[in-house]
């Protein structure tokens, strides 16, 4: 499903060019689980926006189930965004003003879906995350876990192809974020791919597959061994 | 994204920031408001113009000419010969001497303490023409000279405020004192085009008038007809060889050059007013691209989320421009009702009623569109343009 051939980023620092990204060659198929693992400034939110399709400017050849992703126009790109990939992020990223529901199917406002026929897949991604009868609450009045639930129902709102989580437990303590990741596996078990950004190595163990990522190049790449856990 | 939505959005969003929203209209509705008042009073004042120069429905206008006499003698300035004259010129279509002859002239007085000056019709035999209320007068009036007069519903309510009230009540035409006793209807005419607004019996009116004798010529051109220029003419041919030129001067008001007058000084006015608007206009633009420069820096991390969940950067563009049009057509409306209210309000104490038109409502539409559009393009640009990646990091 996603192919990275020969990926390399660089960040223009001043005069300098500073390479985030060196020559990463990466195959993903349809229903993993991934866990990308590495230091902090190694590259992995880079490389995780690139494949999420919220970055457009790298080097290299991505090809998106026979998309070459580097050859659409912005407006394609957008429309890729939001059909085929849904995003969560380390500090949720809701719309504070706006109430949960709308938060969720936001997405589906803008793939053009009508008002009446939003309502009803909102509240039914939002039983689905466990957050029943939320609709009408706003983001400030839920607790950092419930947040992070309205984000991933909103992320799964338009059925995308696969899920991109940066961090998604980092803002969370230990119980909540085991709650957050049995969520990912039930969705992974549905047959929902999901590549995650992690630095918990309890979190990464959780997964099928890990990539460890140093100086922005891949380090390891393993199938995780659930038997010792 | 459907474009119900867009509005729905920008809407929402200027309703949470009520207050900042409220402020940054004000230019916008004080801008509109002006020229909306000034367009109204304007074109209230030339339809009033108009009306005045006149005198038949079919467009054709018409003048007077009036015979002053030099001494206080009983004369008619205009002879049969001088009408046959007149009748000749083939730009005029109805030539007719306004005078007791005919029984209308017109008068000086008050009613209930207000200054009229009312066309007097005035009767030798028993009158009840267009009467609405009350009762017409008798034969026995004009015999015994009693001082009754029928009154038009405008008049009656002008010092009364109502038929019922003006009835016995008195009015005061050229020093004498008439008890209403009838009411007549605004469009009482005598003849073809001789308004009225009042009928005294004529006994009455002369013992107490020495000098009845108003002569008044009213001439009707056909259409096309300079109007000034051939009764001025007119007027000279009548000071030199009219049938009284020794007794007395015919003496011709120009309207029309009067009404050109006051509606070039209303353009002037209204030049000035719209660019006054105009600064108003520029500088409340300048306030409603800070404000939206202002919402684009704050809702930073909504653009970010709302791209990241697949917006592209029309919809965004769109989202921002949409607000700020939004923004300065309601204050547009705002300022187009309040400038009719303001227009209203002023020309009850003016001679003419301001006009409510479709072109100024236009104008006022297109105008705080465009300025929603010009001075909104740059802010929502830059929403637009914002770099996903830096917006989310
Ligand atoms: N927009 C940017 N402009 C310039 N440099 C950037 C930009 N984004 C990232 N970088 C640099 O690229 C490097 C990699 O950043 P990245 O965010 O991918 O790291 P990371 O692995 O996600 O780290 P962390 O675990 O702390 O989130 C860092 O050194 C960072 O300073
Ligand atoms: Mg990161």
């Amino acid at each position: 499903m996603i192919s990275l051939s020969a990926i390399s980023k660089s960040y223009r620092q001043g005069n300098d060019n500073y390479q985030v990204l060196h020559n990463i060659n990466l195959m993903i198929k349809s229903g993993e689980f991934v866990a990308i693992m590495g230091p902090s400034g190694s590259g992995k939110s880079t490389l995780i926006n690139i494949i999420g399709f919220l970055d457009q400017n790298f080097d290299g050849n991505y090809a998106f189930n026979d998309v070459v992703v580097s050859e659409l126009n912005r407006k394609q790109h957008a429309q890729l965004r939001n059909q085929s990939v849904g995003f969560v992020f380390q500090n949720f990223k809701l719309i504070t003003n706006q109430s949960v529901g709308e938060n969720v199917g936001l997405p589906l406002l803008y793939a053009g879906m009508k008002r009446r026929d939003i309502v009803a897949r909102v509240n039914e991604v939002l039983a689905q995350v466990g957050l029943p009868d939320s609709y009408h609450k706003l983001p400030k009045n839920l607790s950092g876990g419930q947040q992070q639930r309205v984000a991933i129902a909103r992320s799964i709102v338009t059925k995308p192809n696969f899920l991109v989580a940066d961090e998604p437990t980092g803002a969370l303590d230990s119980a909540t974020s085991a709650e957050i990741i049995a969520l990912f596996k039930d969705l992974n078990s549905h047959g929902t791919t999901v590549i995650m950004v992690t630095h918990d190595e309890q979190v990464a163990r959780q997964t099928n597959r890990l990539i460890k990522i140093l100086d922005g190049r891949i380090q390891s790449d393993e199938e995780v061994n659930h038997a010792n856990t | 994204m459907q474009i119900r939505e867009l509005f729905v959005s920008a809407f929402r969003s200027l309703v949470s920031n009520k207050r900042r929203s409220i402020l940054t209209m004000i230019g916008i509705i004080i801008g509109i408001a002006s020229v909306i008042t000034i367009l109204a009073l304007g074109d209230g004042a030339r339809v009033a113009m108009l009306k005045n120069l006149q005198a038949s429905d079919s467009g054709q206008q018409s003048t007077e000419i009036n015979f002053a006499a030099s001494g206080d003698s009983k004369i008619s300035g205009f002879s049969d010969d001088d009408l046959n004259r007149i009748r000749e010129n083939n730009q005029v279509n109805k030539v007719s001497v306004q005078s007791d002859d005919h029984g209308i002239l017109s008068a000086d007085g008050s009613v209930n303490g207000k200054n009229i000056n009312p066309i007097v019709y005035l009767t030798s035999r028993a009158n009840d023409d267009h009467l609405i209320s009350g009762q017409g007068i008798t034969k026995n009036d004009s015999l015994v000279n009693n001082p009754v007069a029928l009154v038009s519903q405008s008049l009656a309510k002008r010092g009364y405020r109502s038929n019922r009230n003006a009835l016995n009540s008195g009015i005061e035409i050229n020093g004498t004192t008439y008890t209403i006793i009838g009411i007549i209807s605004d469009d009482a005419t005598r003849g073809s085009y001789n308004n009225y607004d009042v009928v005294v019996p004529r006994q009455v009116f002369q013992s107490n008038n020495a000098d009845v004798s108003a002569n008044t010529l009213k001439l009707t051109f056909v259409t096309g007809a300079n109007v000034s220029e051939e009764t001025k003419k007119i007027a000279e041919q009548l000071n030199s060889s009219g049938s009284q030129h020794n007794a007395g001067s015919y003496e011709f008001f120009d309207m029309a050059a009067m009404l050109k007058g006051v509606s070039a000084v209303i353009k002037g006015i209204t030049y000035f007013i719209v660019a006054v608007a105009g600064i108003s206009l520029f500088i409340a633009g300048i306030g409603v691209m800070n404000m939206m420069y202002i919402a684009v820096s704050e809702r930073t991390q909504e653009i970010g989320i709302r791209m990241a969940v697949g917006a592209s950067q029309q919809q965004i563009l769109w989202q921002f421009l949409i607000e700020a049009v939004m923004l300065t057509l309601s204050g547009g409306m705002i300022g187009y009702l309040s400038g009719l209210g303001i227009a209203m309000g002023v020309s009850v104490f003016l001679p003419f009623t301001a006009t409510v038109s479709l072109s100024t409502f236009l104008l006022a539409f297109g105008t705080s569109t465009a300025v929603g559009l010009v001075f909104g393009i740059l802010p929502a640009k830059t929403a637009s343009n914002k770099n996903l990646i830096d917006i989310l990091r």
